[in-house]
């Protein structure tokens, strides 16, 4: 049972970073976490101020130098956008998040400000350097969505500013990226660990630029950057990716006291999906842009 | 402060107040008396209390009712006319993909919902609509029988369309 709190929808940025200046406001996007925190007692506030009564908050957009998502974009608007198929990680992970009622309701900006370390999206957004675009009365700023991720449930924003949208850069050419998730049942559930692949093919066995994202690993999602650094220093083989990956582990040390797997688990289900993800994409011939 | 709200519910237009913290699916149960929409665990992880809002399938749960302003719902109770049940309505008695019952609305209406937009679904498109919806009684088998029913009558009814 919900209990005493207020609603508005303002109808412009203007008017909603006005109402969320107040003491106990929170930004409402799709609710889909914030409903649940609070039925479960989690959140306290004063007032929910909708933002769904902002246009200019929606839709995604092509640039002249890549795609831009505002940030009340609907999950499922993500799964099925043509502007975003050469992001495969980032719309496989958006197919996997919740079930489909969720997805038609979650949206972009909300599961990025969420925090989760588990956010099904996050991964392939980091691997394709997506920056995100905040707004307040000072003006705008923009910043890596890698800076933007502080730790669970925290985000790089300060109070009366708002997430306006997310921006892509143009996928490269012959790049592809892959989106596994490890989750207890096939159904409804979050991520017990996954990750996010990228690299650039050029068809002649070989892999660069290869980027790795992981998520429910650590305290959020995170981009592998000394692994990559190693696998790009010099032509791949599997000893070298072995021998990345091994380096990797040695330093993650993921949270005991998880409710969805166990710490060693985490790891070597990274591991496996890191190899077997970077091997496919290897042989594979798919290139997505 | 309440809200005031205009919806449409299975038709009907309604002008009703609300406090902002009643959540759809209350609002449809308690405020409108249509009980059909099911609480089941309140908390977005079940899928009992799905209705199609706008044309698509939510939880009405995780909507507080003042968001739901301006908006068209469709509930259970809106899908037969009258006596006259809808296609998956019937195929859902006919392959028994119905025990307790208590997770039928929300999947009709998750499965109502896919059905509208695709003609012909596959296989896995109907398990993605089911997914979201806990039933512990048919283990689900039943129920893609039915819309496989469903679509099989469909098939046969463009095959027997013969122009003259």
């Amino acid at each position: 049972m919900l209990d005493g709190f207020e609603y508005i929808k303002p109808t412009s940025l203007t008017d909603a970073l006005r109402c969320l200046e107040e003491d106990g406001t929170l930004p409402l996007a799709g609710g889909t976490d914030v409903l649940v925190n609070l039925h479960e007692g989690k959140l306290k506030l004063k007032k929910l101020v909708d933002l769904k009564g902002v246009k200019e908050l929606k839709g995604i957009e092509k640039l002249s130098d890549g795609v831009r998502i505002g940030a009340l974009t609907l999950v499922q608007e993500i799964v099925r956008s043509p502007l975003l198929r050469n992001y495969g990680a980032l719309q496989k992970g958006a197919s996997r998040l919740g079930c489909l009622e969720i997805r038609w309701r979650a949206t972009a900006g909300g599961n990025i400000c969420n925090g989760s370390p588990s956010a099904d999206t996050v991964p392939g957004l980091l691997l394709y350097n997506a920056e995100v675009l905040l707004y307040s009365k000072e003006g705008e700023r923009r910043m890596s969505l890698e800076d933007f991720l502080v730790g669970p449930g925290k985000v790089n924003m300060a109070k009366g500013e708002i997430l306006t949208a997310i921006i892509l850069p143009d996928a490269q050419p012959l790049s592809c990226s892959r989106y596994y998730r490890i989750s207890r049942v096939k159904g409804m559930d979050l991520s017990s660990v996954n990750v996010g692949l990228y690299a650039e093919h050029y068809g002649n066995n070989d892999l660069t630029n290869v980027r790795i994202a992981l998520g429910a690993v650590l305290p959020k999602v995170s981009r592998m950057r000394e692994a990559e650094a190693y696998i790009n220093a010099e032509l791949l083989t599997e000893s070298r990716l072995d021998e990345a990956i091994k380096n990797m582990l040695a330093k993650l040390s993921p949270r005991e006291g998880s409710l969805r797997a166990a710490p060693a688990y985490k790891k070597q289900m990274a591991a496996e999906l890191i190899k077997e993800g970077l091997l496919e994409m290897y042989w594979g011939d798919r290139n997505e842009a | 402060m309440r809200h005031k709200i205009q919806v449409k519910i299975n038709g009907i237009l309604y002008h009703k107040e609300v406090d902002a913290d009643l959540t759809l699916l209350r609002f449809i149960r308690e405020k409108i008396g249509l009980t059909g929409t099911k609480c089941g665990c309140e908390n977005g992880e079940c899928g009992a209390c799905t209705v199609i809002l706008d044309g698509h399938a939510v939880r009405s749960c995780l909507i507080l009712a003042a968001e739901a302003d301006g908006s068209e719902i469709l509930t259970i109770e809106g899908l037969a006319a009258g006596e006259k049940l809808t296609p998956l309505q019937q195929a859902f008695i006919d392959e028994g993909a119905v025990q307790c019952g208590f997770c039928t609305p929300g999947i009709l209406m998750g499965l109502q919902a896919l059905l509208n937009e695709v003609e012909s679904p596959s296989l896995n498109e109907v398990k993605e609509a089911v997914g979201g919806h806990l039933c512990r009684c048919t283990g689900y088998n039943s129920i893609t029988r039915a819309v496989k029913l469903v679509l099989d009558k469909n098939k046969n009814m463009l095959a027997n369309f013969t122009l003259k």
